[in-house]
Order: structure tokens, then sequence, then C-alpha cells
């Protein structure tokens, strides 16, 4: 057991040494369902992230990083971090290419039932980001709260989350610079490969939906559509979703533009 | 004189190459005994329903978690079949509720023992 604390607490350093938003969109699957214990998951993604500013663009890759570990079979935690890199950027906002502020959440096995017909399982979830790295706007946390449900009837999957978030929560002005709330839904069903064992196709849709509201200015609600595939092995899953926004223009003037989101899953 | 020497010599000799080619046959002998007796030990595998698993990904979740207890050879699931099926060493002495503890440990939930046979190798 000490051993375990100790390769985790390594692993947690390494990460916090080299690296944050906390969204609910991008392939939620396994969200109301908490791994197995001791089983690490590492999570690599690409984003290709298109924004609007009037006619002027700005183009981001995000590259997040993600591990995961089930402490116990009920209690997972997860560090994330992301590398910002900026393609275009034709606005006049500051942005530089850097590691944004690592992301520490837990997440608690609430119910699960297992039978030969279905899985259900609901777990809940906090987190914030750490300001260790001082990349946030205003060298605050971004505190966030959520609720998961999954439910598995034989091949198909059904992933919802609801997520709350203090965005930029400033601790000494006592308030947030915003109030987001994050809903999505994710529906999968696998395919079987013929004549290749233990590997599955999966494809999925999902729906979120993002409500924002600013401490100051007008609150504004906007989402996407995303179809996506997941091919899915014993070891490595490897995800692709592309999400299409929907009401796209925020409050603050930025334009979301259709995202491309490539990940692979390795599961240890 | 010498010729008692010389027979001295001989016999020790002959005595030594005998005890020693006694001692390698018997050697040689005892480990065909044992490398047989090897060969037909037998291995038990056990094989449970298995609910809650719904990828590949949940199978080697679970294969880890039940190849932990000390006496398991190897574990294949499968959650197509909703069921892992476990092979035990020789003589390993694995419960029931090791094996259920162990499910439980990936979030998975143990249904009923199928089966328990021996394989001879």
């Amino acid at each position: 057991m000490k051993n375990k604390i100790l390769s985790f607490s390594i692993l947690t350093a390494f990460l916090c040494y080299f690296g944050s938003q906390t969204k609910a969109e991008g392939i939620s699957v396994d969200a109301g369902l908490t791994p197995a214990q001791d089983r690490i998951v590492v999570r690599l993604q690409y984003r290709n992230m298109l924004m609007q500013m009037g006619d002027n663009d700005i183009v981001m890759h995000m590259m997040p990083v993600v591990v995961a570990y089930g402490l116990t079979p009920d209690i997972t935690v997860m560090l994330r971090n992301i590398y910002r890199s900026v393609g275009t950027n034709e606005t006049m906002m500051e942005m530089d290419n850097r590691w944004m502020d690592p992301f520490l959440m837990g997440k608690v096995k609430l119910y699960r039932r297992n039978t030969r017909a279905y899985s259900l399982g609901v777990a809940g979830f906090a987190g914030t980001t750490f300001p260790v790295l001082n990349s946030s706007s205003s060298k605050t946390y971004s505190p966030v709260l959520g609720l998961n449900a999954s439910f598995r009837p034989g091949l198909w999957s059904f992933d919802l989350n609801n997520a709350y978030e203090w965005v930029n929560y400033n601790t000494e002005e006592n308030q947030p610079a915003a109030r987001q709330l994050q809903l999505n839904l994710a529906v999968s069903h696998n395919i079987l490969v013929p004549g290749i064992e233990n590997w599955i196709l999966s494809p999925v849709q999902e729906f979120s939906f993002i409500s924002d509201s600013p401490v100051t200015g007008e609150s504004s609600s906007y989402g996407f559509i995303s179809p996506g595939l997941q091919i899915v092995s014993p070891y490595v899953k490897f995800e692709a979703l592309y999400q299409i926004a929907l009401n796209s223009s925020q409050n603050t003037g930025l334009k979301n533009g259709n995202r491309l989101i490539l990940g692979l899953r390795f599961l240890f | 004189m010498k010729n008692i020497k010389h027979n001295i010599v001989l016999i020790a000799m002959t005595l030594f190459l005998s005890t020693f080619a006694h001692a390698t046959f018997a050697s040689d002998t005892e480990n065909q005994i044992i490398t047989a007796e090897k060969d037909t030990i037998q291995n038990t595998t056990v094989c449970y329903e298995v609910f809650g698993m719904d990828c590949p990904g949940c199978q080697s979740a679970l294969e880890k978690q039940v190849k932990k207890i000390d006496g398991v050879a190897d574990a294949k699931a499968s959650f197509k079949e909703k069921q892992v099926v476990i092979e035990l060493m020789p003589d390993a002495k694995v419960s029931d509720q090791e094996i259920e503890k162990r499910i439980k440990k990936a979030n998975f939930t143990p249904g009923k023992k199928i089966k328990a046979v021996k394989d001879e190798k």
C-alpha cells in the first residue's frame, strides 16, 4: 500500500512539475462507472479548436494528458494537464504556448448495479485547478462539482455528465469570474469486429450543452453535436470526435467553431 | 610389491567409477521420474459468471485483479461470454471467496461458478 501511495505521489509530482479548464464535453464514456482498484488509465488527446472574434480567427491545439488511478473500487483520482499551442491568433488577445494549470479530481462511486442484462452506475466528483504554474488569468482556482450516470444495456452505452464550475474563483474577492453549467450526453453502440477477437468498434454520438453566467455581463448558452468513433482493445482505446458548434456566440464576443478531438487511452 | 600397488589402484578406480556411474545414472533416473511426474501434474480450471463487463477494456481490468491471487497461473475474461476462466497452479488452494473478492474489486459482480474441471497437461 505504501508503494502504491508513493508511486502515485511521484506520478502526481511529475505531472504537477510539467503542468485549465474543466469541460464536460469531449468523449465522456465511463462517466458514472469507477474503474477497478489499481487500474491506471493514461489518456493522451489532441484537440484542434477554432474560435472567431469578428472576422479574426484563433486556432488552438490543445493537448491534454490525463492520468486516472483506481485508488479503491469506489474512489478514483485523476490528474489532468493541458499543453496549449496557439496556431493562429489574428486577435489582439495575448496567448502563448504553455502548460496550463493542473486539474486534480476525485470521483466517488455512489451506486452500481450489474446484472446479466445491464449495468447502471452513478458517481459524484469534485475537482479543481491549482494555480501552481501561474498560468490562469488571475492566479485563481476553478473548482467543479458534478454527478455522472452511466447505463449499459447490452451493447448500448448511455453516459450522462453534469458539472457545475466556479470559473477562476478569486479567493481575495470571494467570488468567481463566472459560473458554468455543463451537461453532456454520450450514446454509443459496440460493434463486434468479425475475425478480430477482443477488438470492438464503437460509434458514439455526443450532445453537449454549456450555460455560462459571468459576474458581469449577460449569460449565454452554447453547445456541440459531436459524432465520433472509438476502437477498443483490452489495453488501448482510440477515440475520434468531431464537435459541431451550435448557437456558438459567447457573451465574451468569441464565437465557437467546430473542433476535432483525437485521443489514445492506455489501460494498465 | 608393484603388482599389489597396481591391483589396489585398479580396485580403487573401479570402485570410484562404479560409485560415480551409479550416482549419475540414479540422478538421471530420478530426474526422469520427476519430469514425468511434472508432465502428468494436473491443473485446475475454474470458471465464473461475471456481470458488469461491457468492453475489452473491462476484460483486462478483471484479468489484472484475478491474476493477483496467489495460486492463479492465468485468467481469461470475456465480456461477450460474461465470464472469467481461471487457471490455478498445481496444488494451489484458492477459495471461492478470494476470487469473488477480486471480481468485486474490479467493480464487477460475480455470478455462479459455472464449472470446475481438471485439465491434464
